[in-house]
């Protein structure tokens, strides 16, 4: 009877209490679209995450609720959400794609966000605000060069050879790689969605010198902006791509489903070009199988300019759904998150609970941190929000993350051996462009398809004229007309 | 009213499944409209109001597609590529299962076949890409060990569609041969009896009993096969194909998600689905009017 009395008197406090944070506007849900979860996509323990949601209450003073991604594209999932009867309150989008759903922050940075204002750097604010001197969204990064070309030392030790500064060098270190072990090869960003543009990052900018946010250059001809088939040097470089296929250079599943978790493991990754992280992160959690193993960054030069291009900061965010009921409590969460006199929230988001989950070493900025492994914690960082360069704020104390936090604090923003592209100072609507361009889809479609044919030899280089003319056919003046308009109004403004 | 009242019993049993269609599948299709509307989805119910009329708007848009016979003509290869090899390969698993006369051998059988229906197709595909990955993939592996070269399967038009069509009734025939299984169960084993007094052997008892007897469920599910003749299996071409191999593996579905779902076009995405019910609709009419004049059970 006694035990009946008590389970009773705690579900009308716990009610009391939960009635009590609604009515002060204190919940709040987050999709946590932000990469945290990518490789932890199954979430945390139940038990634990409850624990962790008490904790971070007791230290935000609000109420977050994280849905965790579990469908294989999170972009899907979010429209899918966003469409639903329960939208999430906090997520992770471009604003100008998202525009039409999302909140103007400007009032709400003002009350509560002076922390996180003086935390994240001045120039990711300029992307954040549309024509109308809305503040659209937090901004998620800063410039940075994250398609970086990485080759392995150990292999460069055997060869003979130092880090290759040329494509002509690169591909010279490949073959001697294969002399060494004819299980190695080059990793390039897999096919993704329809995003055609990005295994073309690295490469097509060293042999066009033009790449940008919509993988676009400026035509000195005309004055125009065109779509990278259109630019100089691109045979060249479908050239460089189909040569280093025939040599058997490339995985040949980088063309079609390529599982880099996987392919990395194999330890025969002799070059990877494409997003540091799976360098930074991947890596050190597979080395241990591969003795020897080591990756330098290699800065490569192409006849047209670098092969790294400087990724803008854009419009890449953390927005708020204009329904949000709470959206106060959502600022002082990411005040506390991304706050500039402490990584308290920021770490305990990532890691879990302080004296727990993790403890400091040395505090500041940047603080030392002690992690548990994950699989022990059984929390996963469900509350964490990245945000760069904020999070190079914490630099864990575990060989496993080191490499990736230190990176985050010197590589990532190493900019003097990257391409600068047209539009780094610049933010495409994207949703506009496609408005602009009824057959978008089916022009990238053709583009991604058709280098594909070109990287792998399934279609001849010298039909190159026949397939811009395909590209005309299908509507590219359109593209070229709104990407055009829209770089204008930019310089305009 | 008389009768209804005589058995309300039955009508309060149908009562539940009548709700259900009528919430689930019949109020939906109001939803219809947004094919011919500019809807935005985060405008929630008002914006399905107030969004402008667009008229065929969105189906011109499809049917203009540089890729609208590719993707068409994908759908039904695909589609009737598994009616061939798919729907026959239950019917032939449930004849074989039927003729097993040790029952705990017959349960075996039957578990270990439906196990796969079981498995989701994101799990299927990283066992498929597994298998068949350049670097590592089992079956790419052993061939290349024992020929010398490297087959990227997944990326190869001329195996995509095979892996396709041999996943698809792998993962099928175990949970389709059910309602074969239960068809055969209710034969009279008097006409057995007879056939074996008559010298009949097991393939002619299959032949001439088993097979006439479960051929109004073969008909039925036929049907409905050719009532699903546009859905060429959604999630699973997605899991597994890439720009290698769009020429032969991309469907109207894909196409919809790029197009509609990925890119925030729901009245895009729309259209096309209507465009498919309203084809499909036609299909399944025909085909039940042609069983029906082949003296066969239709639908209706």
């Amino acid at each position: 009877m006694l035990n009946l009395i008590k389970i009773i008197s705690i579900s009308f406090m716990l009610a009391f209490s939960a009635t009590a944070l609604k009515a002060d506007g204190h919940d709040f849900t987050i999709f946590n679209n932000s990469g945290m979860l990518t490789f932890d996509g199954g979430g945390s323990d139940p038990d634990v995450l409850a624990k962790v949601t008490a904790h971070v209450t007791k230290l935000s003073g609000v109420t977050p609720k994280v849905i965790v991604p579990n469908m294989q594209d999170f972009t899907e999932q979010l429209n899918l959400l966003l469409a639903g009867s329960n939208p999430p309150d906090l997520f992770f989008a471009n604003w100008d794609v998202y525009k039409s759903t999302l909140m103007p922050l400007n009032d709400l940075l003002a009350e509560h966000g002076d922390a996180l204002l003086r935390s994240i750097p001045e120039t990711s604010w300029k992307y954040m605000t549309d024509a109308d001197g809305n503040i659209m969204g937090i901004p998620r990064t800063a410039a940075t060069s994250p398609y970086i070309t990485w080759v392995r030392q150990d292999i460069l030790d055997q060869a003979g050879l130092d880090v290759p500064k040329t494509v002509e060098e690169l591909t010279a270190y490949m073959a001697a790689a294969q002399k060494i072990n004819p299980d190695f090869k080059a990793g390039t960003r897999a096919w993704s969605g329809n995003k055609w543009e990005e295994p073309a990052m690295g490469f097509a900018a060293a042999f066009t010198g033009a790449m940008s946010g919509n993988a676009a250059f400026i035509d000195p001809s005309d004055g125009r902006v065109k779509p990278v088939p259109l630019a100089h040097g691109i045979k060249d470089y479908l050239h460089f791509m189909n040569d280093w296929h025939n040599k058997g250079y490339w995985y040949p599943d980088n063309w079609s489903k390529f599982d880099e978790s996987e392919v990395f493991r194999t330890c025969n990754v002799a070059m990877w070009s494409g997003w540091y992280s799976r360098v930074t992160i991947l890596v050190p959690k597979v080395e241990s199988n591969c003795p020897g193993m080591k990756y330098v960054r290699a800065p490569i030069m192409g006849p047209q300019g670098w092969m790294a291009t400087t990724r803008a900061s854009g419009t890449q965010a953390y927005v708020i759904n204009k329904k949000a009921k709470n959206p106060e409590a959502i600022m002082k969460y990411l005040n506390w998150m991304w706050n500039d006199q402490s990584i308290d929230g920021y770490a305990t988001g990532v890691n879990g609970i302080e004296g727990e989950h993790w403890s400091y070493e040395t505090k500041g900025f940047p603080a030392v941190v002690n992690t548990k492994d994950k699989n022990d914690t059984k929390y996963v960082g469900d509350f964490g929000l990245p945000n760069f360069p904020y999070e190079g704020n914490m630099q864990p104390n575990d060989s496993l993350w080191a490499t990736h936090f230190n990176y985050l604090g010197s590589g990532l923003t190493k900019l003097d051996d990257s391409h600068q592209p047209i539009d780094l100072y610049m933010a495409w609507d994207k949703g506009r462009i496609a408005d602009e361009t009824p057959t978008l889809g089916d022009i990238h479609r053709m583009i991604a398809e058709n280098f594909t044919a070109f990287y792998i030899g399934e279609r001849s280089i010298d039909e190159y004229d026949e397939f811009l003319a395909e590209l005309d056919d299908a509507g590219m003046q359109d593209w070229i007309n709104a990407m055009t308009a829209q770089m204008q109004e930019s310089w305009n403004n | 009213m008389q009768k209804i009242w005589k058995y309300r019993f039955y009508y309060y049993l149908a009562l539940p499944g009548l709700i259900y269609f009528i919430i689930f599948h019949y109020v939906p299709m109001a939803g219809a409209l947004i094919a011919f509307k500019d809807i935005s989805p985060f405008d929630g119910l008002q914006g399905f109001f107030d969004a402008p009329w667009v008229g065929l708007k969105h189906f011109e848009r499809f049917t203009s597609s540089v890729y609208f016979y590719d993707v068409i003509e994908n759908t039904l290869i695909i589609s009737g590529l598994k009616i061939l090899f798919g729907f026959p390969a239950p019917i032939i698993f449930a004849l074989l299962l039927n003729e097993v006369l040790r029952m705990s051998l017959k349960r075996v059988m039957q578990t270990i076949s439906y196990l796969p229906h079981f498995i989701s197709w994101v799990v299927t595909a990283g066992m498929i890409t597994a298998l068949l990955a350049t670097s590592g993939g089992l079956i790419t592996e052993t061939i290349n060990d024992f020929t010398g070269s490297s087959i990227n399967f997944l990326g190869n038009k001329d195996y995509f569609v095979g892996i396709l069509v041999t996943s698809h009734v792998w993962k099928t025939i175990g949970w389709s041969s059910i309602i074969y299984l239960a068809a055969m169960s209710s034969i009279d084993p008097a006409l057995y009896e007879s056939a074996r007094i008559d010298g009949a052997n097991r393939l002619q008892m299959a032949w001439h009993i088993t097979l006439p007897s479960i051929m109004f469920v073969i008909v039925i599910m036929f049907l409905l096969e050719i009532g699903n003749l546009l859905e060429a299996g959604f999630e699973q071409i997605l899991l597994l194909y890439s720009p290698s191999v769009y020429k032969v593996a991309d469907i109207i579905d894909t196409f919809v998600y790029r197009e509609g779902l990925l890119a925030l076009k729901y009245s895009f995405a729309a259209a096309v689905g209507l465009f498919k019910a309203v084809i499909a609709f036609f299909l399944l009419y025909t085909a039940n009017r042609l069983a029906n004049r082949l003296g066969q059970t239709g639908l209706w």
